[in-house]
């Protein structure tokens, strides 16, 4: 490219360079550079390829709207693509390279694309791959894979470096007063009134300065300098929370901000370990967007080519950052703002040509024509750009007349002579950021005057202030900062003097949106970044896409990172235009949030890794991990699930545990169960209403196995609820459905039965639980009851005993309960929490000593399988009470939640999915847990290839031998006792067959839990 | 020997049981001493340490027998029984008000011995709880308390917003966590079982302002 660093001029710090690298190669910008102001000081082009055509790209605006110079940062893990060189703050090391390209930016063989644009136009691949040999989908499914590789835009991270994001973000949760988005003038000037009027404010700017445009421009404000003026207002912002690197990207309900607030990514030394950068969700009680506009490039002939810019971008480099875009420049414009841009770039030296579509009068202002003619700007009105003549840079720009100008914006016409230069900028008019109000739903309003889409409504509590509502002057932006903030002060209840609104000056812009070379077709792009032409735009309104919405997708205007900052206007002007529509007929895409890109991992913050989800730990984790314990997850329960002695898999642990428990003795952790405290006069009302079963007449100490269903008939979950006194009960439920229950009841007392004196909450947390299970268990617990009896007389089956255990250090209390999961004589044991892992210390010492081990919920699942007790995997939230097994347990004495629906024909028919045993017809066979069962003697295995069951859990069962399963078949074991069933793994391409049988086939009539 | 005293679990305060040992703390083994500055920072800007339950009792009160339940509290904590949102106490006793009907009444380590501080509430008027080893207290101190908090749940903990004497239950690692404003830290009541894994989010996390474990 043809940029260069001025001799003078720029608020950069000349006395401080700084070095970076591009594609590998050293090159040195200025601290208060920009990468993109670095590489056009250093003349670098092209540093950019299209997305499609691959042509050459350099930096052709200023800030986060850059179309063309898309850069990749960093390496490794920590390497970003698509950055937008004008955005990215310079620091010492910073690295980038070239994207989209092979084996270069500077040369690419990809563009070769360029010579087949032809075939490339808006939906090629939809028309080609769907029809090549006329098999549709199922061809385009084999094409999308090369697409998919082919497309996109860079690389996220080098192969090999995706599995993780380095870096660390924080979320971060802030209140304030009144929030301003952009530090402009007239958000400056709005912070520092509102902060005036005593309020708390905070203010974020996506520039790593204060001051918007006005900054380096030398522009007299208020009497000061520009760069004084900003520096006032700063001094005025003490109070306030001003964010830099900061992007308000998205305003959603409540107005309630999404910002992304950049923090170590300028840094050259930045602590790894520190946050990267933050979201921070703001929630104001008003809010000022200052938002600014962006200025738009007109459409002509090879207006990509780097060295082709947008005029205030011009403008911008050579005064913020005292960067020439070239020495020979011309500017093309259709509105008065260009020639700032002009004169600024005489000023500084380069000869300048500015083409005005306009004719006087009625055009450009005397003033701005003064001024430019004043610092040597040669002034051509009525001249058009229509080509750019150059390969890999401006070379010339062909140039036109605008005397067929259309109603839309469009003007053919030859070439009429060729201007000599070495950069272009172009000017077609300017477009309010009014993306963050669109969040909120607000239409927006096309503005013939002003040419511009404006909001004309806000939602309650937000209002827009200078540019951004298309006040164009800088005073007028100041006036209406000021006046925005003094009405968010008095909405706040804050005082002060109220302040007017400026009003608006008309503008003597005329649209102005593409040149077209009359007879002869060259690219001009709208949407430079996804490659989308004019041509693009009447292909799709040809081909009946006349919904801007559906030209939007169609084309790919506007989409992705670009959000139809630049090219939407002139693009949905050109398709009203090939519709012979009105803009406001043809209406505007939806902007989205995000307003500019958001990395995934800023909204994941610490919600990662381990921190993606907290753990539950139970009292004795740290028991369980010095004994060599595996760990396996129960929703965010962290639960043992194995001992393993020196040698021992898996299997053999459970195996040898299991077996443990049935000859001597075990201890299980069963911390994790539900467990509910539920007090009040009516509490035992209420669990009669609750579960399926009587509750009203359970003794104290005493208690009770129950089962509640849901309103529909549908078992919810089971357990055993304890009677510690008249009015008080300890429920326990599963550790799956335990916050699900909670919740229920909770439910029940708040809505449907308010008048029952009853409160229920959680204590999970507060008791810790071990069973003891096995013929030796009582002994085990005679071992460490220092006061208590625990004798089967005192303590016999579903009792409850107050006791004393004997624990490191002193005695403990403890509740005991003769419960039994495993089909032998068991006991639960709860102590406080924090005496949890005594107690279980003083058990499995007991335990041992007795000839028994701790198990884990591998064995525990072994020991219910044999006795064919249910749980979550069973009670899946399709199974009825007959379907469990359980019929029985329902009262007909009383009405309890779901008593009428469980006996709705569908959930009371004859052969519905039962409880059964399941053991491999073959020796040596297995299956697994949800493997489909079907009937060998039915067509397609029954039920029209649905199956007549499936299988819940499988084990290896020392106490009934071989392999076991659980699970339901259709009609149960009265129907299907001894008959085969084939056993389906479609999945793990396996089948077989299983002999179905009773699931109460272990000690059946209860004699060793009795005992 | 002789047998030791049966102590109900359901209604004594269960950290001070007669020959029992001191409860195992959910943070045991992360409260070693340690402090981590990042580069460029000379103090610590958070402390993080735990600061032991005495006693703690859920007061809830039936509907329409609040005001009595309220002076239970306010006989238990020696103030008048906070309003919504608010704590109040006297000495080793404070009672916050959590929900509209419930209260909890946190009692200092070595302040619950003898059961003085049990709230004698009618059952006619409300239920008593105790949770005392159902939460960890987890006391975050130190100049940038604030600005910690902020990245750790939706509330303005800035004062007035949240000063001394505020509580609030948020979600904290998606786990609900009641937090009281204290005069130079907050002080977070942690579900006993997320314990652990909360500690490791708040401590990750305030690594970046200067993290000093006091214990």
């Amino acid at each position: 490219m043809s940029g260069y660093r001025l001799r003078e001029g720029g608020v950069v710090d000349r006395t401080r360079p700084l070095s970076f690298s591009w594609d590998g190669t050293r090159y040195t910008g200025l601290a208060g550079d920009t990468l993109g102001s670095a590489m056009l000081a250093n003349g670098l082009g092209p540093v950019a390829r299209g997305f499609k055509y691959h042509r050459p790209r350099g930096v052709m605006t200023a800030g986060p709207e850059e179309m063309g110079a898309l850069v990749t940062l960093g390496r490794g893990a920590r390497r970003e693509p698509n950055a937008k060189a004008p955005a990215v703050e310079l620091f010492e090391g910073l690295e980038a390279s070239g994207q989209n390209a092979w084996p270069s930016v500077r040369f690419d063989l990809g563009r070769v694309n360029d010579l087949m644009g032809r075939f490339f136009s808006a939906g090629f691949y939809y028309k080609t791959f769907f029809g090549i040999s006329g098999r549709g989908t199922w061809e385009w499914m084999q094409f999308e894979k090369l697409i998919r590789r082919a497309a996109g835009m860079g690389r996220a991270a080098a192969p090999g470096d995706m599995a993780s994001d380095a870096d660390a973000y924080d979320v971060v949760h802030d209140f304030c007063d009144v929030l301003v988005v952009g530090a402009g003038p007239a958000g400056l000037a709005a912070a520092a009134e509102a902060a005036g009027r005593g309020l708390d404010v905070m203010l974020v700017e996506q520039d790593f300065a204060l001051g918007g445009r006005l900054i380096g421009t030398g522009e007299t404000v208020e009497g000061l300098d520009a760069d004084a003026w900003i520096a006032a207002r700063a001094a005025e912002l003490s109070g306030v929370r001003v964010l830099r690197r900061a992007t308000a990207f998205g305003l959603y309900d409540s107005n309630v901000v999404g910002v992304y607030e950049r923090l170590t990514e300028h840094l050259p030394d930045a602590d790894p370990a520190a946050p990267r950068a933050a979201m921070r969700i703001v929630r104001p009680g008003r809010v000022i967007l200052a938002t600014g506009a962006i200025e738009r490039p007109i459409a002509f002939g090879n207006n990509d080519r780097p060295g082709v810019m947008l005029a205030g971008a011009m403008e911008r480099y050579a005064a913020r950052w005292g960067v020439g875009p070239g020495s020979r420049a011309l500017i093309a414009t259709s509105n008065d703002s260009a020639y700032a841009a002009a004169t600024r770039l005489a000023a500084a030296g380069i000869e300048t040509t500015l083409l005005d579509a306009r004719e006087t009068p009625g055009g450009a202002s005397e003033a701005v024509m003064a001024a430019a003619g004043a610092a040597g700007v040669e002034l051509r009105l009525g001249a058009v750009p229509v080509e750019v003549d150059g390969g890999s840079k401006v070379e010339g720009l062909a140039i036109g007349r605008a005397r067929d100008g259309g109603e839309a914006g469009t003007i053919v016409t030859p070439r009429e002579r060729v201007l000599a230069c070495d950069c272009v900028g172009t000017s077609g008019g300017w477009s309010p950021v009014i993306h963050l109000v669109a969040h909120r739903g607000v239409k927006p309003v096309w503005d013939a005057g002003e040419g511009c889409f404006l909001a004309r409504t806000t939602p309650e509590g937000l209002s827009m202030a200078g540019s951004a509502r298309a006040l164009w002057t800088t005073d007028a932006a100041i006036e209406d900062g000021r006046a925005a903030a003094a009405e968010a002060a008095e909405a706040l209840g804050a005082g002060g003097l109220s302040l007017s609104r400026p009003a608006s000056e008309r503008s003597t812009a005329v649209a102005l949106h593409e040149v077209r070379r009359s007879g002869a077709k060259t690219k001009s792009f709208l949407d430079p970044q996804h490659d989308v032409t004019t041509d693009d735009v009447r292909q799709a309104a040809s081909e009946g896409y006349r919904s801007v919405e559906h030209m939007k997708r169609y084309t790919t205007l506007g989409m992705a990172t670009d959000q139809g900052k630049t090219g939407n206007v002139p693009g949905l002007a050109l398709l009203a235009e090939a519709l012979g529509q009105s803009i406001p007929e043809t209406g505007i895409t939806t902007f989205r949030p995000p307003y500019t890109p958001v990395p995934i991992g800023v909204m994941a913050g610490r919600s990662r890794g381990a921190h993606w989800q907290a753990v539950r730990r139970t009292p004795m984790h740290e028991a369980h991990e010095a004994a060599g314990a595996p760990f396996t997850d129960a929703g965010p329960w962290k639960r043992a699930w194995y001992y393993p002695q020196p040698g021992e898999g898996i299997e053999a642990a459970y195996l040898r545990e299991a077996r443990t428990v049935r000859e001597t003795c075990g201890i299980v952790d069963v911390s994790t169960l539900g467990k509910i405290d539920v007090q009040g006069p009516d509490a035992a009302e209420f669990l009669n209403r609750v579960y399926v079963n009587g509750f009203a007449k359970l003794p104290v100490m005493k208690c009770r196995y129950g089962v509640m269903l849901r309103d529909d008939g549908i078992v919810l979950d089971d357990g055993v609820s304890w009677r510690l006194a008249e009015d008080r009960f300890l429920m326990t439920c599963t550790t799956a459905q335990a916050g699900h229950v909670m919740v229920w009841l909770e439910e029940l007392l708040a809505w449907r039965w308010p008048e029952l004196r009853v409160q229920v909450a959680s204590v999970t947390d507060q008791w810790a639980g071990t069973a003891v299970a096995g013929p030796r268990a009582r002994a085990v617990l005679e071992r460490v009851v220092a006061a208590g009896d625990v004798s089967g007389t005192a303590l016999p089956f579903m009792g409850i005993a107050r006791a004393m255990l004997k624990v490191e250090g002193g005695t403990v209390p403890a509740l005991i309960a003769r419960i039994s999961f495993s089909g032998e004589l068991a006991f639960e044991v709860y102590v406080p929490a924090g005496w949890g892992a005594g107690a279980w210390g003083a058990l499995a010492e007991a335990c041992a000593a007795e000839g028994g081990a701790p198990y884990g919920i591998e064995a525990l699942g072994t020991l219910r399988i044999e006795k064919g007790h249910v749980t979550g995997a069973e009670l899946d939230g399709r199974t009825t009470l007959e379907d469990a097994g359980l019929g029985r347990m329902a009262s007909t004495k009383k009405p309890f939640i779901g008593a009428v629906m469980r006996q709705r024909p569908l959930l009371d028919r004859e052969g519905r999915p039962q409880l059964v045993h399941l053991e491999p017809v073959e020796a040596g066979v297995r299956f697994s847990g949800g493997a489909v069962l079907a009937d060998p003697e039915a067509p397609m295995g029954g039920n029209d290839g649905h199956g007549v069951g499936w299988v819940t859990g499988v084990t290896e069962s020392p106490a009934l031998g071989g392999w076991l399963g659980i699970g339901f078949v259709e009609g149960g074991a009265a129907a299907w006792e001894g008959r085969e069933v084939e056993v389906a793994e479609p999945v793990m391409g396996r089948r077989g067959r299983a002999r179905v049988l009773s699931p109460h086939r272990f000690d059946p009539k209860g004699a060793r839990m009795h005992a | 020997m002789p047998e030791p005293a049966m102590i109900d679990p359901l209604a004594a305060p269960t950290v001070s049981v007669p020959d029992a040992p001191l409860p195992t703390s959910a943070l045991a083994g992360r409260l070693a001493a340690r402090k981590v500055l990042p580069a460029g920072r000379e103090a610590a800007g958070v402390q993080l340490s735990e600061r032991p339950i005495g006693a703690l009792w859920q007061v809830t009160a039936w509907t329409p027998r609040l005001s009595a339940t309220g002076a239970a509290v306010a006989a238990a904590c020696g103030a008048p029984a906070p309003g919504p949102g608010m704590a109040a106490g006297v000495g080793s006793v404070t009672a916050l008000r959590i929900e509209p009907l419930r209260w909890l009444v946190l009692v200092e380590r070595g302040a619950e011995a003898g059961g003085a501080v049990v709230p004698a509430l009618d059952p006619g008027d409300g239920t008593v709880l105790d949770l005392a080893h159902a939460r960890t207290r987890l006391v975050v101190g130190g100049t940038e308390r604030v600005a910690l908090m902020a990245r750790l749940g939706s509330v303005d903990w800035r004062p007035p917003a949240f000063g001394p004497g505020s509580v609030t239950t948020t979600q904290i690692g998606r786990v609900a966590v009641t937090v009281l404003g204290r005069e130079e830290s907050f002080e977070l009541l942690l579900p006993r079982s997320y314990a652990a894994s909360l500690f490791d989010i708040v401590a990750e996390t305030a690594e970046g302002f200067g993290l000093e474990i006091t214990g």
